[in-house]
């Protein structure tokens, strides 16, 4: 796979470094997301590394299809693992005001989820974004289908299902997999009922480039041993830009997950993060994040009693950007888990990070 | 039968009246298909002129006014590549995606300035491989770059392809005759930008342009480059340097105490919500500015 991964950087190499915007047919983008904690608890974490190197290969497959094939690296436990992160098949040519996809892609819901780590407007995942879907994004093969409603307000509908076999993030799945084979497969059977979602989107404008972009979200899986997953997500995007500069956001989501197996108890837990950011100029950036995780059956050990509980965090976040393709960023972390009758455990971590992008444009979604 | 008829040519006849929907970018190109399509168009912006077009982003308000559109018409040059191929591309509208009928580019039309030869990479900024996309400025450009519009149209309306052309030869010679007229009233002057998008409205008027204050397209200037550019101007005798509201004002500033050369902010499209609103105007505010 390094090799794959190594021929087809040196044969794009040169397109995408001479000319990107010549290139007739296909984009191609390289992006690097290298980070250096520095956690003042546990030293031994203290390690500078790439979190992923991603090589990504799109365009019109002709007048009607297009295609995008994504190879990444990511970074676990030291080693960078190459996969196929993204592969899929797409039309927004086909069905009148709609659009879809067939492949394996990052599944439709939520904000971030739809994002790659180095296109967030910070370095680390919320913790109900790491427990509930991925440390990136929940990746799934299956289709997934997008319209417009026709109405004279934008309404964005997105419904998905997905193989389901696995769920979560690259370190899960290959969690699941090693437990897999310790459980003779349990895990790998065929799920229940796949992993399937509903996403709806409005758009508010302010005007005076002022806009507001909300979305609700369901997902639901029931994996072989039949524990049922069920998601519920609010999310919301305002941003107010002025000339170059995106001076204003504000990003949030919020979920609440109900999880029950036939011989377990009711799990139910919910969390959000809420970041704000302000542009200094047009190059530094500084945006604080509060983190709120929650979990509504947990139990003193051994007993029956609801123990109360709450882990928040607090992330002050800067941004340098060079230019739109390289960006360096900090941020610190202070994270508090509350338990009822324990003493508060408290974690601080000094984040740094940059990002490098080469080849074709980004795209300034909003 | 009769009924039938009559319903079947008030069809016909409503088809007939329907108007072609264009959206378009900017209120500079949208004055540019009023010009050509006359009654036969509605035309609406998805920008008001006062954004930075290449920084702009894939906003759901713009995407549903394109799923609605029988045309989308943009300056092009890789002007709006951040974010208008995002907008196209999930609108879900075919016609105005690339490949269809109604996409328009009207920087296909044009012969661009500053056009990059040998090696092309960002170690030379935000560089356009096809040209400086900013010929909004000049109006005989513009008069140019109509011929895109006027394709467009008569591809999808043909029944009315002679009054496109006879507007579009109207509004070609109205653009040319406005810098002819303009130009007469300006003398030879030295001038400076801050960014390139003020390189056209210099070349139309024949305007001596020392260069710009960024070294580098879209890269703010580094203290050496504003000190050097300084010097230049005051040893050019600049009058002016252009520049826009999206210039920082620090920068700004700092070039004017070194160079004692006055920095003018306008506006380097036509706006929306306020003066000026149209082509005309913004030329003449931006001539008026060197008197």
């Amino acid at each position: 796979m390094i090799r794959v991964l190594f021929v087809l950087l040196m044969a794009t190499y040169s397109t995408a470094t001479y000319a990107q915007s010549l290139v007739q047919n296909m984009q191609v983008t390289a992006a690097l997301d290298a980070l250096a904690p520095l956690n003042f608890e546990h030293s031994q974490d203290n390690k500078a590394h790439l979190r992923s190197a991603e090589l990504m290969l799109y365009g019109p497959l002709d007048p009607t299809f297009d295609m995008l094939l994504n190879f990444a690296a990511h970074s676990e436990e030291g080693e960078m693992k190459p996969e196929v992160h993204e592969a899929y098949l797409s039309s927004s040519k086909l069905i009148p005001s709609s659009r879809f996809k067939l492949g394996k892609f990052f599944l439709g819901v939520g904000r971030l989820n739809q994002f790659h780590t180095h296109d967030w407007p910070f370095i680390s995942a919320p913790r109900v974004q790491a427990e509930f879907l991925a440390e990136e994004a929940v990746i799934d093969t299956g289709g997934e289908f997008s319209f417009l409603l026709p109405l004279d307000s934008y309404w964005d509908v997105t419904v998905g299902i997905t193989n389901g076999y696995t769920f979560g993030s690259h370190l899960h799945e290959h969690e699941e997999e090693e437990s897999e084979h310790e459980h003779e497969n349990e895990e790998s059977r065929r799920p229940h009922v796949p992993t399937h979602y509903l996403r709806v989107v409005n758009f508010q404008d302010f005007g005076n480039s002022r806009g507001l972009q909300w979305g609700l979200n369901y997902l639901g899986r029931t994996s072989g041993l039949g524990q049922q997953t069920q998601l519920y997500g609010l999310d919301v995007v305002y941003k107010r830009t002025s000339g170059k500069t995106v001076d204003f956001l504000f990003q949030s989501e919020l979920w609440y997950r109900h999880l029950s197996a036939p011989a377990e108890d009711l799990d139910q837990e919910a969390g959000a993060y809420a970041f704000a950011q302000w542009a200094l100029s047009e190059q530094f950036y500084a945006g604080v994040r509060l983190d709120l995780f929650k979990s509504f059956s947990l139990n003193f050990e051994g007993t029956t009693e609801r123990q109360d509980n709450l882990n928040y965090a607090i992330v002050p976040t800067v941004t340098f950007k060079n230019s739109e393709f390289t960006y360096f960023r900090a941020a610190y972390v202070l994270d508090t888990q509350k338990l009822q009758r324990q003493s508060d455990q408290v974690e601080q971590t000094l984040q740094l990070q940059f990002v490098a992008l080469l080849g074709a444009h980004p795209a300034h979604s909003f | 039968m009769k009924l039938r008829l009559g319903a079947l040519i008030l069809l016909v006849s409503v088809d007939a009246l329907a108007k072609i929907n264009v959206v378009t970018t900017l209120p500079d190109i949208a004055e540019v298909v009023r010009a050509i399509g006359g009654d036969h168009v509605t035309v609406q912006s998805l920008l008001s002129g006062s954004e930075d077009p290449h920084y702009a982003e894939a906003r759901p308000d713009f995407i549903l006014k394109v799923n609605k559109a029988d045309v989308v018409c943009s300056m092009g040059l890789d002007l709006e590549i951040g974010w208008l191929p995002k907008v196209l591309s999930k609108s879900g509208n075919a016609r105005v995606q690339p490949g269809g009928k109604g996409y328009c580019e009207l920087g296909r039309s044009v012969e661009t300035l500053n056009k990059p030869t040998g090696r092309i990479d960002r170690s030379l900024g935000d560089v356009h491989a096809h040209g400086n996309p900013h010929f909004n400025l000049s109006p005989r450009k513009l008069g140019e770059s109509g011929g895109e519009v006027l394709k467009v149209l008569s591809s999808l309306d043909p029944a009315n392809k002679s009054e496109f052309e006879a507007n579009y030869s109207k509004f070609d010679k109205t653009m040319n005759e406005l810098e002819a007229q303009l130009k007469s009233q300006l003398g030879k002057m030295t001038v400076m930008e801050y960014h390139q998008e003020f390189t056209y409205f210099f070349n139309a008027y024949g305007l001596n342009s020392v260069g710009s204050l960024e070294e580098k397209p879209g890269v703010p200037p580094s203290a050496a480059r504003i000190a050097k550019m300084a010097q230049i101007a005051k040893k050019n005798k600049v009058s002016v340097l252009y520049a826009t509201a999206a210039t920082p004002h620090k920068i700004r500033e700092r070039f004017e105490e070194l160079s004692g050369v006055k920095v003018k902010t306008l506006p380097s499209y036509v706006q929306s919500h306020q003066d000026p609103k149209t082509i005309e105007a913004l030329q003449k505010l931006l001539v008026e500015s060197l008197q």
